[in-house]
């Protein structure tokens, strides 16, 4: 075979896999409830919708290759025929699937079943590379290849590990958060360790496979069991989890997927390259031949994963992008070092194997010698870098909460099949009527993402948003208030509901959960609103909404062009009382990212992130302007105005960016401030310090407006306005349920707002912040005392909410 | 042969070493679990907190401080070990110190009331009024009928020249409790130095009344030029 006949087949090979998973996961994400809303449904990754639309063509591009590759064969008459159904069962089938099932409907069906059904055409794809006469031997020839020493792969994978925390170590360095002498030493104990435990298994099974004297084909099999180990465990635990799809489904597809994607590596090594030892000749289809092409290749590969780590840390999927560059980079590292090592290295040398004990016994040293001040630099320095973080928690303990977490994953992401027998969210015996005052009109400003200490009502050091400062001296500033609930998902819905929900998006109809629709109804308020797609599912359609964005797509709702549509909408003499609910996507991650991450104004922001700053400053402008058209209008003394934000974001904090499915304390904690109409100041009285939860909004309105009091109910948020006739309850409990509207994680916040539990089932770990102290919290030591305390109220919560909605006992 | 088998077993036993130790010997160099690693068992902690109590119970501040401070590096929200804190600074006559800790257990406390009036006096013995004033005020919001904290108000405006909330704070004071004589002492040097020289020998004798004797309401009543309302009072 030549060289380009083996270069094209592959890329042949290549083509097919990509297309083929990449559809595979498409059907997982149809498969899994939120991520079939929010991803697909939606329509806000961009990516995803192109995915969607190209994709018969992507597919037939894909195979053109391999098909051409096969023409050869087609024109042999005695091959033909076994040639064509070879086609037909690996092309034919992908084009088929393609264009009965297209992506656009697959929801509708089976998606989970058409995930494994994608991965069977790579599949067939791999036998026929595996079944057929391998280049470097003939199948007719059962002599065993050469082995190689099991050592020189131990010394790629010291080499891979000294080469990646190097590399990552000086990519952190540039980040201006260099590891000392002691950090870098356990990064590079760290990455040795992780690294040589799958080369230690694939030594030990080449080792194995040379001792029983197995043919070349055996052998190559058995150097890729431990990729798939590593594939399976990177995909179930790093992937699957991440997006909510766990248990033995989520297992099978992990270990389906790492089998068909190792097997097509298997298979293409078999078919192309011609190498004695299983190894180098698994990985020759990625490694270079020369020395020269080596360092080009390793150079190549630092610059690429340092360019798509700096493309993709802000808009990440919490760690997620991060990790697989970073697993994809050891993996190249490892391939292409791992020619040159074994081919200096012909004798085994056992005692190199014992020299790998060294990162062990460093690590060990480290965890009992390192002075605290290196581990605070060390955890500095490992928030710029995610290849040292990524080889940290693999070898993190886990506590022993496996039983929890799997109780937490099982009521996370209810199947959208759950039953809901008691749908109804009613925060009052029964709405008031007669009433002798006109309503006040209610506007609520609802930022998505908008962090607290980027308000200077809150943050003193903030000097760019005086139009909402002067808004909020004459206002009520809550000053400790968060969110029920990480991420809009969740968050959107429960300020409209006034309570916490079922975790399931979304329970349909939803109207009978939406206590500020009925009472928008009930007191005859003209609706306007910037309809996003979670408000064009939750609310009813009995409300008439006038659409004050319907001219733009939601990724484009900014505040400014809000605010104008609404003044376009409203017109001279609007009808009264009016609402208006908008959620301006401005300061979104995903937005700035897609603007390019850069300020949009020439100012400088010392001590704040310019991107998120300067649009924090426009919109200031356009609320300034809002407001003064309220007043201007002769209606601002009869409104009630809320500015709050459904959740907040990581703007680097830890090396966190954006908000996923996260629990971090500059997540959940919000801005929220309230001005009232003057008539109502007098009738109610209120405590701007006590904690206020996003879910008080809709209960507070319901207050203002005269209805109530608030029913007691764990699920619903109370009036932050009590009535001087009395009546209202003061919030009793101490310790309250936050949740991520997308993954596992769930929280206790407790002591009035200053404590903040958080049980990850993702990340396997607990964790606890003191927030009594800064914005973003301190990390406090969780004693199994109090784990086991929090983890209890987490369960009792949970279990609460889901009884008092009427979801049957272990429903999930 | 061996060498083949070498190849084998060399790499599995390193890889078993790896497996036990790891799983033997946890190790995480997180700040924060460095510190849980190495934190006290319940029980330790329960000692901690019995030996603090004696010491402060002794008298043996440096030794009380360390012990709550060993507390609160484990349970920093821990309002009793805070109040303590307070207590302990300022015995050792740390007056900033003890205001730092009282706003710590303000911030934190199940009944933040337990604090006053001694974390607005803290204030007050460094000299620092607007605090002083600040915390009599938060004291006077916790509780508002609560007599100490309305002569604190009091004073600490009087030490401001804010006469007017002085005397209201003062006249209040009195009415919840007619018997405090530094109230009426309040009341008097402000009418003192309103010139109503009557009222201010009537508030005055008021604290003689009460407290015979006082040194203050006598050296009032004379800078008044009237004579004690009684021999005994005034003895």
């Amino acid at each position: 075979m030549s060289a380009a006949r083996a270069l094209l087949e592959r890329l042949s090979r290549l083509a097919i896999v990509v297309v083929s998973l990449a559809t595979s996961l498409y059907a997982v994400l149809a498969h899994v409830p939120f991520t079939a809303v929010h991803f697909l449904e939606f329509r806000h990754f961009d990516l995803l919708t192109r995915f969607v639309e190209l994709h018969p063509l992507l597919v037939a591009l894909a195979w053109l290759p391999y098909v051409a590759t096969a023409v050869p064969e087609i024109r042999a008459p005695e091959r033909r025929a076994r040639t064509l159904a070879r086609l037909a069962a690996t092309a034919g089938l992908s084009l088929a699937l393609a264009l009965a099932t297209p992506l656009s409907a697959i929801a509708a069906g089976f998606p989970l079943g058409l995930a494994f059904l994608w991965l069977l055409p790579p599949t067939l794809v791999a036998v026929h590379d595996l079944r057929g006469p391998g280049r470097g031997g003939d199948p007719g020839n059962p002599e065993p290849p050469a082995g190689e020493p099991s050592s020189s792969i131990v010394a790629t994978a010291l080499a891979t590990a000294v080469v990646a925390a190097a590399f990552y170590a000086g990519r952190a360095a540039l980040a201006d958060a260099p590891p000392d002498p002691w950090g870098f030493a356990a990064t590079i104990a760290a990455h040795a360790i992780v690294i040589l435990a799958p080369a230690f298994l694939a030594a030990a099974l080449d080792g194995f496979g040379a001792a029983l004297g197995l043919p070349a084909r055996a052998r190559l099999v058995f150097a890729g069991l431990p990729l798939v180990l590593v594939v399976e465990r990177g995909v179930r635990l790093g992937g699957l989890a991440s997006i909510s799809f766990f248990g033995v489904p989520a297992a099978t597809y992990a270990t389906a997927f790492a089998i068909v994607l190792v097997l097509v590596l298997v298979g293409t090594a078999w078919r192309t390259a011609a190498d004695p030892s299983p190894l180098r000749r698994l990985v020759a289809p990625i490694a270079p031949a020369t020395l020269l092409g080596a360092l080009v290749s390793l150079a190549a590969v630092g610059a690429v994963a340092h360019v798509a780590i700096g493309e993709i840390e802000r808009i990440d999927w919490n760690d997620l992008g991060r990790r697989i560059v970073v697993a994809l980079s050891w993996g190249l590292a490892f391939a292409i070092l791992h020619r040159g090592v074994a081919l200096a290295s012909r004798r085994e040398h056992t005692l190199l194997h014992l020299l790998a004990l060294l990162p062990l016994g460093a690590h060990l040293a480290l965890g009992a010698w390192m002075p605290d001040e290196a581990a605070r630099t060390l955890a500095r320095s490992a928030a710029a870098d995610p290849s040292y973080s990524t080889a940290s928690a693999l070898l993190r303990p886990r506590s022993d909460s496996s039983a929890f977490y799997a109780f937490l994953k099982a009521h996370t992401n209810l199947p959208r099949t759950t039953a809901i027998r008691s749908p109804e969210v009613r925060l009052v015996a029964e709405l008031a009527t007669g009433r002798t005052t006109p309503a006040p009109h209610v506007f609520f400003v609802v930022v998505d993402s908008l962090r607290q200490d980027y308000i200077g009502a809150y943050e003193p050091r903030v000097d760019f948003t005086p139009a909402i400062d002067a808004f909020a001296r004459d206002a009520v500033v809550f000053e400790n208030a968060f969110t029920r609930y990480g991420a809009t998902g969740l968050a959107e819905p429960s300020i409209w509901t006034g309570s916490m929900l079922p975790h399931l998006q979304y329970p349909r109809p939803f109207g009978p959960l939406n206590s500020l629709a009925r009472l928008l109804e009930h007191e005859r308020y003209h609706a306007y609103a910037s309809l996003d797609t979670i408000l064009a599912v939750i609310l009813p359609p009995s409300l008439a909404v006038v659409d004050v964005d319907a001219a733009r797509p939601e990724k484009d709702f900014d505040a400014c062009g809000s605010f104008a549509g609404l003044e376009d909408a409203l017109g001279a003499s609007p009808a009264a009382p009016i609402f208006f609910y908008t959620q301006p996507q401005d300061l979104h991650v995903s937005v700035r990212h897609r603007q390019g991450d850069a300020p949009v104004d020439d100012r400088a922001y010392p001590g704040f992130d310019a991107a998120y700053a300067s649009r924090v400053r426009r919109i200031d402008e356009c609320f300034g302007r809002f407001v003064e058209g309220l007043r201007r209008r002769g209606i601002l003394d009869e409104s009630v105005i809320v500015l709050t934000s459904d959740h907040g974001d990581s703007l680097g904090e830890e090396g966190r960016w954006g908000h996923a499915y996260t629990l971090a304390p500059e997540v959940v904690r919000i801005p929220m401030i309230v001005r009232i109409p003057p008539r109502l100041r007098d009738a109610f009285a209120w405590d701007a310090t006590e904690l206020a939860f996003s879910t008080d909004l809709t209960p507070s309105l319901h207050r203002l407006l005269g209805h109530g009091p608030i029913l007691p109910d764990r699920r619903f948020g109370r009036s932050l306005f009590r009535s001087r006739e009395g009546g209202d309850r003061p919030r009793l409990r101490d310790a309250h349920l936050l949740a991520s509207s997308y993954g596992a994680v769930w929280g206790i916040l407790s002591g009035d707002g200053r404590e903040l539990y958080v049980a990850d089932a993702v990340a396997f770990e607990d964790s606890r912040h003191d927030l009594s102290s800064t914005f973003t919290g301190e990390r406090r030591p969780v004693t199994e005392a109090e784990r086991e305390v929090r983890q209890s109220r987490i369960r009792d919560e949970i279990l609460a909410i889901e009884r008092a909605y009427g979801i049957a006992a272990g429903a999930p | 042969m061996r060498g083949r088998a070498a190849s084998v077993l060399a790499p599995l036993l390193v890889l078993a070493i790896h497996a036990v130790v790891l799983r033997e010997v946890p190790v995480d160099l997180r700040p924060e679990t460095r510190t849980a690693r190495s934190a006290p068992a319940e029980a330790e902690l329960r000692a901690w907190a019995i030996a603090k109590r004696a010491a402060i119970r002794d008298r043996k501040w440096p030794e009380a401080k360390e012990l709550a401070l060993r507390l609160l590096e484990f349970s920093p929200t821990d309002h009793t070990s805070l109040g303590d804190l307070a207590e302990i600074e300022r015995e050792l006559g740390n007056d900033a110190a003890e205001s730092e800790a009282w706003e710590r257990y303000l911030k934190v406390a199940p009944v933040p009331v337990h604090a006053c009036p001694d974390f607005a006096f803290s204030y007050r013995r460094q000299g620092r009024m607007k605090e002083y004033l600040d915390a009599c005020e938060r004291c006077l919001s916790f509780n508002p009928k609560n007599s100490d904290n309305l002569f604190c108000v009091g004073h600490a405006s009087e030490r401001l020249g804010l006469i007017e909330k002085a005397r209201e704070a003062y006249r209040r004071g009195l009415e919840v409790a007619p018997d405090y004589p530094d109230l009426a002492l309040g009341l008097a040097r402000i009418e003192l130095r309103a010139g109503r020289l009557d009222e201010a020998a009537r508030r005055a004798n008021q604290a003689l009344a009460i407290r015979p004797g006082d040194r203050e309401a006598l050296e009032l009543l004379k800078k008044t030029g009237r004579a004690p309302a009684s021999a005994e009072a005034g003895r």
